[in-house]
């Protein structure tokens, strides 16, 4: 029988002791752990604590104030929080992101595990194909827009090219508003495709091979074996994905400032471009802030929700 | 253990692995840090020598230069520097740069946030007021006022007089540039047409473009006609967009001139096609267009004669803009402002004075990407300015400045690019926008 | 029962399907390479032929000269050693400070673990356009600005390569672990010779990674640097963009040559990804 040790478990890894070890080593074992955990946590936290923990803090601190970057900040408590309840702009925005995140979180995820499962294998070229899929990860995006928006292009663009050849009218894909946000989603998921892809090739290698082997043995055909070895198996990393894309989708930003300006109209606007032209553009500062720590506060909730259901579905050995 | 099994690279190995890659790139990297400081060390500044003929008296001193272009514009500030600094040796400048306008822009805001705007500042005409009432600039005044010698006459006024806001000047021009009419000699002669001359009104270039237009199936092929914005054809029509370019009060651009003006510009797309709409020209811009054969004639500054001058397939020429009720044309331009965290203003200013001097104009204005901002050198032989630019001049109009710039840049754009889908009456449309102007204004 | 050495799948699945998924796989390489196949194009066309018809084919002779011109206009080599130096000592950094952090979150116990965890985690959902300039005053204070030291030294770390390591730990077997602690072995010799050697496939991963991420970073770098020498290949790109017209052949020669480092990474860093650790050594 496979063995799939199945532990649910919370937000944590296990909390259970090693079976076998007596009382007195569980104490010292504990104690052993907590000191380590220091020395094994300094670089990293040290670092945060240098380096994100000032920017962090002046962050919340300027959400209180109108600052318009050079002269002197005037505090104005809550005000640009009552602000952002009724900005039109600021709830407009957040949807556009979340159809963002919606058209390409799920997309991505799906194409880079069936991606992964069928590169995962010695086929002939593997390494070539693996490097072709990862290459508009690598290609810089200044370079890669301006090649998406001759794709795109109503008269010239290589698409309605295609469409013209099999009778269907020409699309505006970045001029139309319906069409502008799919473009960049479209785009954006081809951009990082590669990103999800290694990642499930990496989680793909820690699945012990007797277990395929078992299975096999026990007459499971491919699906099978998919559902009740690899699937499970792939959870943790399946969470790593999911938890990652939704956190930098909802912070999309270079691909509107690159392709679309945020245009036509606001259809590309995502709430992080509305945040970088309130705080550029409009030199306010502190509503920026305060508009970016709303962003937060949503994206906080979403992974913390996402934590607790981990429960449900992640299988930790 | 279980852990040579593992495949044949174990733990030791791993571990000296880190410490060798680590200690690999701390000496590297010492080695470079050592090496780089080494070499963006600012040149050490020479001791004063006894002034040359017009040079000023300034002591040993090091100021900072912002400015933004590309690789050839580089060139082009490293040049001013090196000739600025064979006069005033004992001065260094450090040249702090960005390559897009926006970028310039969001590095120049960061800078200043932090008390590190550079000394000298090069900034778009519009956004003079946006910067001296953001408090990032310094009123120029004080400083002319010590300097016998300055005249105002010297420059161009639609130049200067764009850079006063609250009864002081904040800046001096760098260059200058208008608007004027390119087209392809080779697309007329096929169609048989005369080339654009000084008496065209809309009808001519309306009845050109439509002629040069080519369609073949449901793709435009080559577009007659294109102008980034519609505001020399607003003023042409002897309408008005506001109530004064510089520092503008009050929006005019629902009146009928205006909005006559307005349908016929997006009309150009929507109606008779000939026009790419500006949502197409924001995604391959018409400069392009026009280089690949894709287009026609188009409205744009002296700026385009760079890339234009390498296109092989074609002859092209230059003519005025057509006219209307009036003639009219857009004046652009770039110019030199202090920053008021400047620790040193006094060089800061001799090194502004002399960038906007015949000696730094010539530099800028050379290359055939601009126009000189200074009155005298219009008609100089060695900068060789082509005849419609400098008929122009004298009836260009300057683009708009005003300290609300940064929030109705935005709008402009996108409200006027709503214009072009034509979903409604531009009546209507051109009210809204009229509102919305307004409402920025009068805003705080 | 000896291990089968066969591959997964190749016994059931017939002939046919695996040449079908070969020509699919294929397929979905090429749109994936189209755009950069129009790049390499255009990286030979003289300017003007940019935008003419079709894109894909040349109008005029390719122009081979563009690739030298892109020395020439730009220190481009300074620019690729700038962004290789940078890029090396980030991804250095991180691999050590994210799996030591990594193997603390996902194996040792401590009070406030999950806690802190996901307040670590929270650092990375606050937008970068509001701690920007903080961030900036901080390197100015500490004298760091147009230096390399403003590049490196606040990217040594990284929650998402903490977050990475934290999963891909929690996903062996602590079996391993275990036997080990029984056999008398301290902690950091079960990291070392236990844990992060399984964990290859995720060092690699993470190194990649940090690696493109450094390479590839533009804001940051455009605000904290000024002068040439340490300016990174990404703002380098930049200077291509000129005030009226953008240099789209000089820009796509630039940018193919800046994308081969990090290719040659992947591609050496691949068969980590499949170096096939997965773990057998129950016994013992």
């Amino acid at each position: 029988m496979a063995e799939e040790t199945v532990q649910s478990l919370g937000g944590a890894a296990g909390l259970g002791a090693p079976p076998t070890a007596p009382r007195r080593r569980l104490g010292a074992r504990l104690r052993e752990e907590r000191r380590w955990a220091l020395l094994f946590l300094a670089p990293d936290m040290l670092s945060v604590l240098a380096f994100t923990a000032f920017p962090v803090i002046a962050a919340v601190v300027l959400s209180f104030l109108d600052w318009n970057l050079i002269t002197d900040a005037t505090f104005v408590g809550l005000d640009n929080f009552r602000e952002m309840m009724g900005d039109e702009a600021f709830w407009r925005t957040m949807g556009h992101t979340v159809y963002f995140t919606v058209g390409t979180v799920p997309t991505s995820m799906a194409l880079a595990l069936v991606l992964a499962l069928a590169l995962n294998r010695p086929l002939r070229g593997v390494t070539l194909l693996r490097t072709a899929y990862f290459i508009p990860v690598v290609a810089p995006l200044i370079s890669v827009a301006m090649v998406w928006r001759w794709l795109y292009d109503r008269d010239f663009g290589l698409i309605n090219y295609f469409f013209d050849i099999v009778g269907l009218p020409a699309v505006g894909w970045l001029t139309d508003e319906t069409w502008a946000m799919p473009s960049v989603i479209i785009m954006s998921v081809w951009k990082s495709l590669g990103y999800n892809l290694v990642i499930y090739l990496a989680g793909l290698q820690s699945i012990p091979r007797r277990l395929y082997e078992a299975a096999e043995m026990d007459g499971a055909n491919a699906w099978r074996r998919f559902w009740r070895v690899t699937f499970p198996l792939l959870t943790p990393t399946t969470f790593f994905v999911m938890v990652v894309s939704l956190i930098s989708s909802f912070q999309v930003f270079s691909q509107v400032y690159v392709m679309t300006r945020g245009g036509p109209g606001d259809a590309t606007t995502t709430i992080v471009y509305h945040i970088y032209h309130v705080a550029f553009e409009l030199f306010r500062m502190g509503y920026a802030s305060a508009l970016a720590w709303m962003l937060f506060a949503v994206v906080f909730v979403l992974t913390l929700v996402q934590v607790r259901f981990q429960r449900r579905w992640v299988y930790y050995e | 253990m279980a852990s040579r099994a593992q495949g044949g690279i174990t733990m030791s190995t791993v571990l000296r692995r880190y410490i060798a890659l680590f200690g690999v790139l701390g000496l590297v990297l010492a080695l470079a840090i050592a090496c780089g400081e080494e070499e963006e060390g600012v040149a050490e500044p020479t001791p004063a020598t006894p002034g040359a003929a017009g040079t000023v008296e300034v002591g040993p001193a090091s100021i900072r230069w912002g400015v933004w272009g590309g690789a050839a514009q580089t060139k082009l500030y490293e040049e001013a520097r090196d000739a600025f600094q064979e006069q005033y040796p004992q001065v260094s400048v450090e040249i702090i740069s960005a390559a897009g306008f926006i970028d310039y822009i969001q590095k120049l805001q960061t800078l200043a946030a932090g008390g590190q705007a550079p000394d000298v500042i090069m900034m778009g005409g519009e956004w003079f007021p946006v910067f001296a009432e953001q408090g990032v600039f310094q009123p120029l005044d004080p400083f002319i006022a010590d300097t016998p010698d300055f005249r105002e006459e010297d420059y161009v006024p639609a130049a200067l007089d764009g850079m006063r806001y609250k009864g002081q000047l904040w800046g001096l021009p760098k260059d200058i540039n208008v608007n004027v009419l390119f087209y392809n000699k080779d697309a007329f002669d096929e169609a048989e047409l005369d080339y654009p001359s000084d008496d065209w009104t809309w009808d001519d270039l309306l009845a050109a473009a439509q002629k040069l237009t080519k369609r073949s199936g449901g793709r435009t092929e080559r577009y007659g006609f294109s102008a980034p914005a519609p505001f020399t054809f607003i003023w042409q029509n002897g309408g008005e967009v506001f109530d004064r370019n510089i520092d503008p009060t009050s929006v005019l651009i629902d009146e009928p001139e205006a909005v006559e003006a307005l349908n016929f510009y997006f009309e150009l797309s929507s109606v008779h096609q000939v026009s790419p709409t500006p949502a197409e020209l924001q995604q391959t811009p018409q400069i392009e267009l026009f280089a690949a054969g894709r287009l026609a004639m188009l409205q744009d500054l002296r700026g385009a004669t760079v890339p234009f001058k390498q296109i092989r397939d074609f002859e092209w020429g230059i003519a005025p803009l057509p006219h209307q009720k009036e003639r009219a044309t857009i004046l652009n331009w770039a110019g030199w402002a202090l920053s008021a965290q400047s620790r040193d203003p006094e060089t800061a200013w001799t090194f502004l004075r002399w960038l906007a001097s015949p000696e730094g104009v010539r530099i800028f204005v050379r290359g055939g990407n601009s126009l000189p901002g200074l009155v005298a050198l219009a008609d100089d032989p060695e900068l060789d300015i082509e005849e419609p630019f400098r008929e122009s001049l004298g009836y260009a109009r300057p683009s708009f400045a005003s300290p609300k710039w940064g929030q109705m840049f935005p709008l402009l754009q996108s409200q006027l690019q709503g214009l072009a889908t034509g979903d409604k009456p531009v009546e209507e449309a051109t009210r809204e926008i009229a509102e919305k102007l307004e409402a920025i204004l009068q805003g705080d | 029962m000896m291990a089968a050495q066969r591959t997964f799948g190749r016994r059931r699945v017939g002939r046919l399907t695996n040449v079908t998924l070969y020509l699919v796989l294929v397929l979905g390489a090429l749109t994936m390479i189209t755009p950069l196949l129009w790049m390499v194009v255009t990286s030979l066309k003289p300017l003007e032929d940019v935008f003419k018809w079709p894109p894909l084919a040349f109008q005029s002779a390719p122009v081979w000269e563009n690739y030298r011109e892109i020395w020439r206009a730009v220190p481009f080599g300074r620019y690729l050693a700038n962004t290789f130096l940078v890029s090396t000592a980030r991804t250095a950094g991180v691999l050590v400070t994210s799996s030591l952090a990594g193997y603390a979150f996902a194996r040792l116990r401590f009070p406030g673990r999950d806690a802190i965890f996901l307040a670590y985690l929270g650092t990375i959902m606050v937008p970068g356009q509001v701690t920007m300039i903080p961030s900036f005053i901080v390197m100015r204070e500490l004298g760091w600005l147009d230096t390399y030291m403003a590049l490196i030294v606040p990217w040594l770390f990284s929650p998402f390569g903490t977050f990475l390591m934290r999963q891909y730990f929690l996903t062996l077997p602590r079996s391993l672990e275990d036997a080990a602690a029984i056999d008398g072995a301290g902690l950091l010799t079960a990291f070392r010779r236990i844990a992060l050697p399984l964990a290859k496939p995720a060092l690699a991963t993470l190194a990649v990674f940090t690696f493109l991420t450094s390479w590839n970073d533009f804001l940051w770098p455009l605000i904290v640097t000024d002068s040439r020498e340490v300016r990174v290949v990404s703002v380098g790109l930049t200077e291509f963009q000129d005030l009226y017209y953008t240099d789209w052949p000089l820009l796509m020669a630039a940018s193919l040559v800046a994308v081969v480092p990090v290719l040659v990474l992947y591609m050496f860093a691949q068969r980590y990804f499949v170096a096939g650790i997965a773990t057998t050594g129950m016994r013992g």
